[in-house]
C-alpha cells in the first residue's frame, strides 16, 4: 500500500477560486512535470470531507494522476474546508454545480481547457450535473453515483407501506397549509403519488426500480446519457456492497437499459463496499481504477468511442 | 487568478487576509494556512490539529476559530503534519515527535515575537499533546485545549471500537485479525479507513497529555464535553493549580462522535458545537491578551 505524499518532483500550488455564487472555493492545482493536456479535477463527496478526502486518498489521487502526465486539481465545497460560505446540508438532488463552474472557469483562465471530473458520491452526482453545461468536460470518472436522493428513497419506500389515506391522517396532518408550498414538500408529494399510482397500475414487476426510473433515476439518465452523445468517455465505478450499487441495479426501464447497452458506458464494480470509504483496501482498488483509466483515457479521447464493461460482480445488462 | 506557491485572499468585512501556501525545508514540504488581520496584529496563535478522523471532524471549526481570532487582530497559523492533509511526507513516519517539530516548523510562520506580542497555543485531541509541547517553545501566554485526548492509548481505544463497529457488520464473510497481527503482519492497521501506521501507534502508546505540558504550566483553558465527575481532569486540574499553572475548565454539552460521525448530509452549521467552541475561545483569549497588559 503506497502511502507517500512525497514526491520531490511533483510540484503544488494553493488556489482560491472565486465562487459562481460568490464567495471563495480554496483548492490545491498539483502539476504534471510532462502534462498530457488534460486536467482532473477532483470533487470529495458530501459533508465535511473536505479537498483531501478520508484517509488522504484525493491527495494520493491528484500526485498519481500528476506522475502520470495529468494536472490534478482538488477543491473544497463552499462552506467547507478552507472554502468561504455555508452550507445546511447536502441534497444529492441538489448537487454544487456553480462550485464546479466556478472551478473550471477559472482553470480555463490558466490555460486548462481540457477537463476530466472525477468524483465520488455527492461529488460524483455534481460533476455529472455540471458536465451537462460545460463543453469543456472530455471525461467523467464517477464512484458511487448516486440516481435517488435519500428522500427520494424515503418517499418510495413510504408510499410501498402507506395509502394515501393512512398518509393524510398521519404526517400530513402534522404539515402545515405553508409547508405545502415548499418546492421540496411538493415534490416529495408527487414521488410519494407517482409511486402509489405505478403500484395500482403494475401488478408485477419493480415498482421501487420504476419509481427510481421515473424520478431523479430518470434525470441522472439523462444526464449521463447527453454527456455520452456528446463524447464525453463516462466511466462508473460502484463497489458490489455498496447501497447505491443496489439502486442502480434496481432501475428499469427502456431508457436506462439503452444506456446499459451502449458501450461508450465503462461501469466496473469493485468487491466490497467502496462508498465512503470506511476500508483503506477500497481506497486502493479506486486508486488502482484511477491508474487504469488515466493509462488509457488519451487513446479512448483520440478514438473518439469505445469502452467495455467490466463486471466481475455480475451487473450484467 | 494566477497559481503561484502560495494564493492569498482579502475579506474586506472582516478586516483579514488569508495565505495558504506550502513551507519549509524542500525535504520537508508542509502546508499552512494564516489569518491574519489587514491592520497591525495584536498577538499570534498557533493551532494544533488532531489527526486522521478526528482532523476531518475539527477542520471547519478551526477554519472559523482563524478567521474569528483574526477579526479580534490575532495572527493564527494552521497547519498539516508531513504525511496527513496536503503536506508533503510519509505517512508512515508519523509519530507525536514529528508532529511537534512540525509545529516548529509552522510557529516560525508567525511574526516575529517581542515581549509585548500575546501568544497563545491552540490543541485539539491528540494535537493537545502537540500544543502543550510547543507552549515553551513559544514562550506562549496560553494554551487552550480543545477535547484533549489525555492518554495516547485512550485515542487508539476509539479508533478501535469504531473499527470494531465497521467490522461487525462484515463479521463471517472476510477474515478478521486483531490489531497486533495486523500491525505485525502489514505494519500498519486500517482504522475506519483511515492508516496507522506502527510508529504512530507506538509514539502514541506511551504518550500522556500531562507529560507534555510545561513548568510551570501556562494559563490554560481547557474546554470539554466531559462529566464533572471525570476524575481524570479533576486530578489535572488540581496538578495544575498546585504547580501553578491556572486552569479554567469549560464544558459543553455536545457529546462529540469523533470517529463515528457519519452525518454525510451534514454541512458547515455543525451550530452548537463549533459556534460554542469558537466563542468561549475567542472570549478568553481575549481576556487572557487584556490581562496580560494590565
Amino acid at each position: 500500500m503506497d502511502m507517500t505524499l512525497t514526491s520531490p518532483e511533483i510540484v503544488e500550488e494553493p488556489l482560491f477560486v472565486e465562487g459562481r455564487a460568490g464567495g471563495s472555493l480554496f483548492g490545491v492545482l498539483t502539476r504534471a512535470p510532462a502534462p498530457r493536456g488534460v486536467t482532473v479535477v477532483t470533487l470529495p463527496g458530501g459533508g465535511l470531507l473536505g479537498s483531501t478526502h478520508r484517509n488522504d486518498l484525493a491527495v494520493r489521487l491528484c500526485r498519481r494522476l500528476a506522475a502520470s502526465g495529468f494536472d490534478a486539481v482538488r477543491i473544497d465545497w463552499h462552506g467547507v474546508g478552507d472554502s468561504t460560505g455555508f452550507v445546511r446540508r447536502f441534497e444529492l438532488d441538489e448537487p454544487f454545480v456553480d462550485d464546479v463552474l466556478g472551478v473550471v472557469s477559472s482553470l480555463h483562465d490558466l490555460g486548462h481547457d481540457r477537463i476530466a471530473l472525477f468524483g465520488t458520491c455527492f461529488g460524483a452526482r455534481t460533476a455529472l450535473a455540471a458536465s451537462q453545461s460545460l463543453r469543456q468536460v472530455v471525461a467523467l470518472f464517477l464512484v458511487s453515483l448516486p440516481v435517488a436522493s435519500a428522500s427520494h428513497k424515503e418517499w418510495v419506500n413510504l408510499a410501498q407501506t402507506t395509502t394515501v389515506w393512512e398518509l393524510l391522517g398521519g404526517r400530513l396532518r402534522k404539515m402545515s397549509p405553508s409547508m405545502l408550498f415548499s418546492a421540496r414538500r411538493r415534490r416529495a408529494l408527487k414521488i410519494f403519488l407517482r409511486t402509489r399510482l405505478s403500484l395500482m397500475l403494475h401488478r408485477s414487476g419493480d415498482p421501487q426500480g420504476s419509481a427510481l426510473e421515473k424520478g431523479s433515476g430518470g434525470r441522472v439518465a439523462a444526464e449521463l446519457a447527453h454527456a455520452i452523445s456528446g463524447g464525453t468517455e463516462v466511466d462508473l465505478v460502484y463497489g458490489d456492497e455498496d447501497d447505491y450499487f443496489a439502486d442502480f441495479r434496481s432501475l428499469s426501464g427502456d431508457r436506462w437499459e439503452r444506456l446499459l447497452r451502449d458501450d461508450r458506458l465503462r461501469i466496473q464494480v469493485i468487491p466490497g463496499e467502496v462508498h465512503r470509504f470506511q476500508w483503506v483496501e477500497a481506497q486502493e482498488a479506486v486508486l488502482d481504477a484511477v491508474q487504469d483509466w488515466a493509462d488509457t483515457l488519451l487513446t479512448r479521447l483520440a478514438s473518439g468511442r469505445g469502452g467495455t464493461v467490466h463486471d466481475p460482480g455480475g451487473l450484467g445488462a | 487568478m494566477s497559481a503561484s506557491m502560495a494564493a492569498v485572499r482579502v475579506d474586506e468585512t472582516l478586516g483579514i487576509r488569508e495565505t495558504a501556501e506550502f513551507f519549509g525545508p524542500p525535504a520537508r514540504r508542509l502546508f499552512g494556512f494564516r489569518h491574519e488581520p489587514l491592520g497591525e496584529p495584536r498577538g499570534s496563535v498557533l493551532v494544533c490539529s488532531p489527526i486522521l478522523a478526528e482532523y476531518r471532524r475539527n477542520y471547519r471549526r478551526e477554519f472559523e476559530l482563524g478567521r474569528a481570532l483574526a477579526a479580534d487582530g490575532f495572527v493564527v497559523q494552521r497547519f498539516h503534519y508531513g504525511g496527513t492533509g496536503n503536506s508533503f511526507g510519509e505517512r508512515s513516519e508519523l509519530t507525536l515527535d514529528t508532529m511537534r517539530a512540525d509545529a516548529f516548523i509552522a510557529a516560525s510562520l508567525l511574526p516575529e515575537r517581542s515581549g509585548s506580542t500575546f501568544t497563545a497555543v491552540v490543541g485539539t485531541r491528540v494535537g493537545a499533546m502537540v500544543a502543550a509541547s510547543t507552549v515553551a517553545h513559544l514562550h506562549a501566554h496560553g494554551l487552550i485545549l480543545w477535547e484533549p485526548t489525555l492518554k495516547g492509548d485512550d485515542y487508539l481505544r476509539d479508533a478501535s471500537r469504531a473499527t470494531a463497529i465497521r467490522d461487525m457488520r462484515v463479521a463471517g464473510t472476510r477474515p478478521l485479525r486483531s490489531t497486533a497481527e495486523r500491525l505485525r503482519e502489514d505494519g500498519w492497521i486500517d482504522a475506519l479507513g483511515y492508516t496507522i501506521h506502527r510508529a504512530l501507534y507506538d509514539s502514541l502508546r506511551s504518550e500522556a497529555l500531562e507529560q507534555s505540558l510545561p513548568e510551570p504550566p501556562a494559563t490554560i483553558l481547557l474546554i470539554t464535553s466531559s462529566s464533572e465527575s471525570d476524575r481524570r481532569l479533576s486530578r489535572l486540574e488540581i496538578e495544575w493549580g498546585a504547580s501553578g499553572g491556572s486552569v479554567h475548565i469549560d464544558r459543553i454539552d455536545d457529546r462529540e462522535p469523533w470517529w463515528l460521525a457519519s452525518r454525510e448530509a451534514e454541512g458547515s452549521d455543525d451550530a452548537g458545537s463549533t459556534r460554542g467552541i469558537v466563542q468561549l475561545t475567542r472570549a478568553w483569549l481575549r481576556r487572557e491578551r487584556s490581562l496580560a497588559w494590565t
